[in-house]
């Protein structure tokens, strides 16, 4: 099995010490370093470790979640290893996992966003899943549930929850518009929103999180792979500025300024907060996130609570795709520093564990997307929350982001310049331009 | 009397703490200051000294090895266009903070510093901003500059100001200035504490002797308070500076640096850096770019306002 370069060279205190020297932490940094328990991390294979106590307490990194009480008393049951968990919100996750285990902490089990798996392989803090996994577990994943957490096509991390965008239309609306079905076309999508617009059925057709933060990448990616788009070349270099990748940012640019269907305060919305505005009834469409749905059913001020529908996120006429989507989710990685890789990765396969994923549906109220195959079969999950069921067949339509080790950075300047265009700032070619040639400069020094 | 009278004074005193020939009661003192010393070099100056090494160093979690670099991470600070629009909207926002707060800071403390009804109420009211967290803060005013259920909106349009929803935060110039504004909102008591301070200091016999020669409101201000608040306007100048320069919790709540990049302020490029990019020598570079900068413009208000007579 191929296993990833570990960077030997990067000690605890290195990764902790330097952007701290000049602020208020500059203080901890010696005394987390020198308390830090982790092993230098070695490259070559992996040697599993294994428990050296019958009892003992692991480390998980994981966004809290009542679902993880039952993780913990089935561990022990099964381990007599009990857990405790650290984790918090979505970024501060990532930091405390990036510099915990840079800086030696000893974390077992660590939650992987889909967008963090290069980085987190690349810079050798998780051990490879895929032989671990049990043949039935791996038979009853969705079939690109360990795809979407693979670096260079070794899978690092057990998945838990695989979320796609969906997009979401009030019924009520379309129908007083004399619509019987929602737009399968981004085309259609503008073409209904004026008229509802017109009529004054509705105040906008679309509200989206197009804030500048991680949700933008996601929203110009459905656009993006609806026009057929591709990130790179052949030759690895950076190409969405033409073609796509610039038909999809006028689209959007378009909504705000020519068409007018996209409500200009989404420049300054994240997910959640263009639900908020979805639930008010004045708007026809809003892609986003599984949450969304639940949200809108059971918030208290939700005028749309009998209206909201689920359905594909539309393709493009221009180009025949039927549909677009991002995917996203969460999965458990087993940390390479851990000292009892075997308890660490019986803790991972539990996030997978049916009855585990199941208790997750149910606390989250169908706003889970479990990874298991035969959930999405079973009788309760159907006549509960059939919505999980219709955001599956999202899946047969979803796009993965770059999986790129600095995928943060180059994040980071896409959002930048997509803003940059939504706000007239620079125009879509221009944003894009700047974007692809800063990017391609970084990437030659990741190339190194 | 001193130690050493003393020990003159009893030079049979036994010397079992001497070594080398010195006195007991030197070594004695280095002992008792040791733990200090080892406190300030172990949590503040190693950790320095460490970050300049790395900084000089080509240190990335998603990069192999940790060459030396030498001043390569410094050029590409100072070649970035990033770093230089993050410069600009930090200076932005320095100057039109303070220009904004301290006018507005001092104007509060004067009306406090009167006999006017309610005071102790209203001095206490005053702070409730500064108690309240920083991305408490944030929060607070991210609900109120929501553009569609906002309360700023909602106010200005049901005080006819307004008939159409601003987005207070959808363009990058205004955004900066709407995070001024929230910001000012959390840092005004600051300012009113300290001229409150300096301004119950004054004796009322001079206003009462520059009001008997004939002196108006503004001469009074101008002759008898202004030269009492001067060497507290030194204090505040320089640390208003050093903390508006260093802003980040308002900025990440708020804006998360945009749109469009608008409001990504020095420290926010440097944490974006550091722990988004994991760049942890390019972040420590310009963690000392931006120490230098803070520096500076300190040294400069400590030279400029020092070399004037306060009083």
């Amino acid at each position: 099995m191929q296993t990833p370069q570990i960077h030997t060279r990067l000690s605890r205190r290195a990764a902790l010490a330097s952007p701290l020297a000049v602020g208020g932490l500059s203080a901890l940094v010696p005394l987390l370093s020198a308390c830090a328990a982790g092993q230098p991390q070695q490259a070559g294979q992996v040697r599993l470790t294994k428990a050296t106590t019958r009892t003992g307490k692991l480390t998980i990194v994981y966004a809290p979640s009542p679902v993880f009480d039952e993780l913990t008393r089935r561990l022990e049951q099964e381990t007599g290893w009990t857990a405790e968990w650290i984790g918090g919100g979505y970024d501060e996750n990532h930091n405390k996992i990036t510099v915990g285990l840079a800086g030696g902490a000893a974390f077992d089990v660590v939650t992987v966003d889909t967008i963090w798996t290069a980085e987190f392989a690349k810079a050798g803090f998780l051990i490879p899943v895929k032989d671990l996994i049990p043949e039935d577990t791996r038979k009853d994943l969705l079939p690109h549930a360990l795809m979407e957490w693979s670096y260079e096509d070794i899978p690092y991390a057990v998945p838990h929850s695989n979320s796609i965008m969906s997009f979401y239309y009030n019924d009520r609306l379309l129908k007083q518009a004399g619509y019987d079905a929602p737009p399968k076309t981004w085309e259609q999508v503008v073409e209904m929103s004026r008229t509802m617009m017109d009529k004054g059925i509705a105040k906008f057709g679309m509200a989206a999180g197009w804030k500048q933060l991680e949700g933008l990448t996601c929203y110009y990616n459905n656009f993006f792979r609806a026009y057929k788009g591709e990130w790179q070349d052949r030759d690895g270099r950076w190409i969405f500025n033409q073609g796509a990748g610039l038909k999809a940012l006028q689209y959007m640019v378009d909504t705000l300024y020519g068409s007018r269907i996209t409500d200009p305060a989404s420049v300054t919305l994240g997910d959640r907060d263009s639900v908020n505005i979805f639930i008010n009834g004045t708007v026809a469409f809003m892609p986003n996130w599984g949450f969304a749905y639940q949200f809108a059913k059971t918030a208290p001020d939700s005028k749309i609570a009998n209206d909201i529908r689920i359905t594909l996120m539309p393709g493009m006429r221009e180009t025949g795709v039927v549909s677009a989507s991002t995917t996203g989710g969460n999965a458990a990685g087993v940390t390479r520093v851990s000292k009892q890789h075997d308890i660490a990765i019986k803790a991972a396969l539990l996030f997978a564990d049916p009855a585990i994923q199941k208790k997750a549906i149910e606390v989250a109220r169908g706003a889970f997307q479990p990874s298991r195959i035969s959930l999405y079969d079973d009788p309760w999950v159907k006549s509960t929350y059939p919505e999980v069921l219709e955001v599956r067949k999202q899946y047969e339509y979803g796009f993965r982001r770059p999986p790129i080790p600095w995928y943060y950075e180059w994040s980071n300047i896409l959002q930048q310049a997509v803003q940059q265009a939504l706000t007239r700032a620079k125009t879509p070619e221009q944003a894009l331009n700047d974007a692809v040639k800063l990017i391609n400069d970084r990437a030659q020094l990741y190339k190194k | 009397m001193s130690l050493l009278t003393d020990r003159r004074a009893a030079p049979s005193a036994p010397r079992a703490w001497s070594v080398l020939g010195e006195p007991r009661e030197a070594h004695l003192g280095y002992l008792l200051v040791l733990p200090a010393y080892l406190f300030i070099v172990g949590l503040t100056i190693f950790p320095i000294l460490y970050a300049v090494y790395i900084s000089l160093h080509r240190l990335s979690l998603t990069l192999p090895g940790m060459p030396f670099v030498g001043l390569a991470n410094y050029v590409s600070i100072l070649t970035a266009p990033s770093f230089w629009q993050a410069v600009a909207v930090t200076t932005y926002f320095v100057v039109i903070s303070l220009l904004l707060q301290f006018p507005l800071g001092l104007a509060v403390a004067l009306v406090l510093n009167e006999q006017v009804r309610g005071r102790a109420v209203l001095r206490a009211a005053i702070l409730i901003p500064w108690a309240i967290a920083p991305v408490i803060n944030g929060l607070l005013w991210q609900w109120i500059y929501n553009p569609r259920y906002g309360a700023l909106n909602g106010l200005l349009k049901q005080l006819g100001v307004l008939r159409d929803d601003v987005l207070w935060l959808g363009e990058p110039f205004r955004a900066l200035n709407m995070v001024i504004l929230a910001d000012t909102w959390k840092v005004l008591p600051f300012y009113v504490i300290l001229f409150l301070a300096v301004l119950q200091t004054v004796p009322a016999e001079l206003y009462e002797a520059a009001h008997i020669d004939g002196a108006g409101a503004w001469q009074r201000f101008r002759h008898v308070t202004l030269p009492f608040l001067r060497p507290i306007i030194l204090v505040i100048l320089v640390l208003r500076t050093v903390q508006t320069f260093r802003v980040f919790e308002i900025v990440y709540v708020l804006t998360g640096g945009g749109p469009a990049g608008g409001t990504t302020v020095i420290a926010f490029h440097v944490y974006r850096e550091t722990f988004g990019n994991l760049n942890f020598g390019y972040g420590a570079a310009l963690s000392f770019v931006m120490a230098f900068l803070t520096l500076t413009l300190a040294g400069a208000y400590v030279l400029t306002l020092r070399s004037e007579e306060l009083y």
